[in-house]
């Protein structure tokens, strides 16, 4: 296996471990991105294949093919924000996002969903933006070719086979997901880095080609603040990161350029305009955050289910995702099963809980993402920021969310008694296991709708930074271009007016491509 | 006699000599990684009930590496929730070493482990948020340490591939 961006630094291509500077230095480029994840990087290759010179910043660490060790306790640590321990303000939801080379594209489970078409909808009425699934299907297709998504051919493994089972038998909807995968050997290890260079992240194509253009890639840098005046960004300063990826102080990387992309992922983006105190008459900068907080569900099977293995995700359900009451929508989909990932999650203590992780390989697990954002009472959460500047999302889940908590249970429970679940236990502190449908359904109607209780966990998160056509109501035009700031652009989820109702990577590679492409000329 | 022993004899030896609350007074004589040191070793043994190895010599093995897993992973949380946790495990030690003097063991280690479990639940169940969070968090951080290392997943007959040995 390559690792194919240590081979061209080797060639010569441009890179910098920022943690290894020992003076403050000075840098300058057409454009710099701060972030090399789906917005970040799909851009850095467009505007290098066009003769920009592009500096891409990542805080995170470089870490590819043969690096990668397909054990939790590396890759944690490792690859995600906060060693996968990021939390929201009160600690009641999980958020798994993605902090090394290629962001989130590195670790995620590589679902590639076009954006709904009622979403579009939704932004239409309520953002005056323009999309549609039609003027947007060329960007679809461009980065579905650029990252060979394409539908799953290989069978579901037997956690994925249990969701089509169940809505195979109650005649629920359901789809064969579309990956970004090119040679994929169904090991079932993209969350901790694709070790075989399969999946089509952002770390196996756009970086490396967009430093075969002549990109410098900056590693381990945390960027602090824009220096701005007028309406014009004049700089941008960074600092290194120590080995646990917390901020230093005593060196300075400084960055003048003549456009700045901010694609930090949705935490961080609004976080940096927020430090920067960038002008927000909309007064919605770091405001409506999303994150499709999603319900976990248990199950046991009789026969082994090996969540591990193969494909994490290849099935989903949408069978309630735009429901026709005044109720929230939600997504079904699997999670893999590795054992911190299932130990962390599963209720129990002691033995209760010893019990649980001797049946792994019979669990099954179904997770509901709970479609925020499209309703007066669910408008999100906020990025605040701690007094030394650090970025932590306040989210407060309303009593709208906490009915579509318990629906998702419910629906959740029914599915796997359908696909012929021994038992099934939502994941929840005073849930049981439950022996039949009857008995699960009048349990969790009892259930208390209370944060600690429940376990929420999100993987996908959205907004703090919103698209708009008006300034007055949104923090970027629908160019991803700051209303208030000529040389600013954001190109990541953050600019996403709601939450999606499907996982987001292919909603963010398609704004990108076309916001790059506006970008370009008029730079160019 | 270890710190922790030390700790404990030095603390009841003051509350004999004084009332029950001025046990607060000598949370001094513990500095802030003690008491994450002092908690975990304390509510490991609890937590990990049912799952740890039956081998003496291995589960003493088993709970220094957790622990020492789970102090590791602190370091990659952000700094306010690294303050945080720590003055939560002050906090915490506060209630493990009340509840050991009010059932006059001397040692922590002496504390019967159902008495733990009953405490930790009592947080999961309190009327404070804070507590809530504590037993959430804490258990997913002791979960998490444990189940990373490899020796643990023999119960669940799993093992990790190595694509890339």
């Amino acid at each position: 296996m390559r690792n194919l961006i240590a081979e061209g630094v080797a060639a010569g291509w441009s890179y910098l471990d920022a943690s290894t500077l020992t003076a403050d230095k000075q840098f300058e480029a057409d454009v710099v991105i701060v972030g090399s994840g789906a917005g970040g990087a799909m851009a850095a290759e467009q505007l290098s294949l066009a003769g920009l010179k592009v500096i891409l910043l990542e805080m995170g660490a470089l870490y590819e093919g043969k690096d990668f060790k397909q054990q939790e306790r590396w890759a944690y640590p490792a690859l995600y924000q906060d060693g996968a321990g990021r939390k929201t303000l009160d600690q009641s939801i999980g958020i798994l996002q993605g902090r090394t080379v290629g962001g989130s594209t590195t670790v995620n489970w590589t679902t590639s969903i076009r954006t709904p078409e009622k979403t579009l909808d939704y932004w239409r009425t309520e953002f005056d933006a323009d999309f549609t699934s039609e003027n947007l299907a060329p960007y679809f297709q461009q980065a579905e070719q650029r990252l060979n998504i394409h539908p799953w051919p290989v069978p579901p493994n037997a956690n994925n086979n249990k969701l089509r089972q169940g809505c195979e038998v109650l005649g629920w909807q359901y789809t064969v997901i579309k990956r970004n995968v090119n040679g994929c050997a169904n090991l079932g290890y993209c969350g901790m880095g694709c070790p075989i260079n399969a999946k089509q992240s952002m770390l196996v194509s756009t970086i490396p080609s967009a430093m075969q253009a002549g990109a410098m890639l900056i590693s381990r840098v945390s960027a602090r603040e824009l220096k701005w005046q007028n309406d014009q960004v004049q700089s941008l300063v960074a600092v290194p990161v120590d080995q646990y990826y917390q901020p230093t102080s005593k060196i300075k990387l400084s960055f003048k350029a003549r456009h700045y992309i901010v694609a930090a992922g949705a935490i961080g983006s609004p976080a940096l305009l927020l430090r920067s105190k960038v002008p927000d008459p909309s007064g919605r900068l770091g405001k409506h955050t999303f994150l499709h907080p999603s319900v976990i569900s248990g199950a046991l099977f009789e026969e082994t289910i090996a969540g591990h293995s193969g494909a994490p995700q290849s099935i989903y359900s949408d069978q309630f995702v735009w429901p026709a009451a005044e109720q929230i929508g939600f997504k079904l989909e699997v999670p893999p099963l590795h054992p911190v990932l299932m130990a962390t999650k599963l209720t129990g203590l002691a033995q209760s809980h010893a019990a649980l992780m001797q049946q792994f390989n019979q669990l099954q697990v179904v997770i509901a993402l709970l479609r925020d954002g499209f309703h007066p009472d669910s408008q999100g959460g906020t990025v605040l920021l701690s007094d030394s500047g650090e970025p932590v999302v306040d989210y407060p889940i309303s009593d709208y969310l906490w009915q579509g908590v318990q629906n998702a249970y419910l629906a959740m429970a029914e599915l796997q008694f359908a696909a012929g679940a021994k038992s099934v236990l939502p994941i929840h502190q005073d849930a049981l296991l439950y022996s039949s449908w009857r008995q699960a359904r009048e349990a969790i109607r009892a259930l208390p709708l209370q944060k600690y209780r429940a376990t929420l966990a999100s993987a996908h998160v959205m907004g703090g930074c919103n698209l708009s056509a008006k300034a007055a109501r949104g923090v970027v035009n629908l160019q991803g271009r700051h209303h208030q700031l000529e040389n600013l652009s954001v190109f990541d989820g953050s600019v996403l007016p709601s939450s999606l109702g499907a996982n987001p990577q292919l909603t963010i590679y398609a704004l990108a491509l076309r916001n790059t492409a506006a970008l370009i000329n008029i730079l160019k | 006699m270890n710190r922790r022993q030390f700790i404990f004899r030095s603390l009841a030896l003051t509350l004999a000599a004084s009332t029950g609350y001025t046990v607060y007074q000598y949370q001094s004589l513990q500095g802030s990684d003690n008491a994450a040191v002092l908690v975990l070793d304390a509510l490991l043994p609890a937590v990990l009930m049912g799952a740890l190895p039956s081998d003496a010599a291995a589960q003493q093995l088993s709970l220094q590496q957790s622990r020492d897993a789970v102090l590791e992973f602190m370091a990659y949380l952000p700094q306010n929730q690294q303050q945080q946790l720590q003055q939560l495990f002050q906090l915490l030690q506060q209630d493990l070493v009340r509840l050991a003097l009010t059932g006059q063991w001397l040692q922590l280690a002496d504390l019967p482990l159902s008495q733990r479990l009953d405490l930790l639940l009592s947080w999961r169940d309190s009327y404070f948020a804070l507590l809530r969070q504590a037993f959430s968090g804490l258990r997913e951080l002791i979960y998490g340490a444990f189940y990373g290392q490899p020796e643990h997943w023999l119960h669940l007959n799993y093992r990790a591939p190595e694509f890339n040995p």
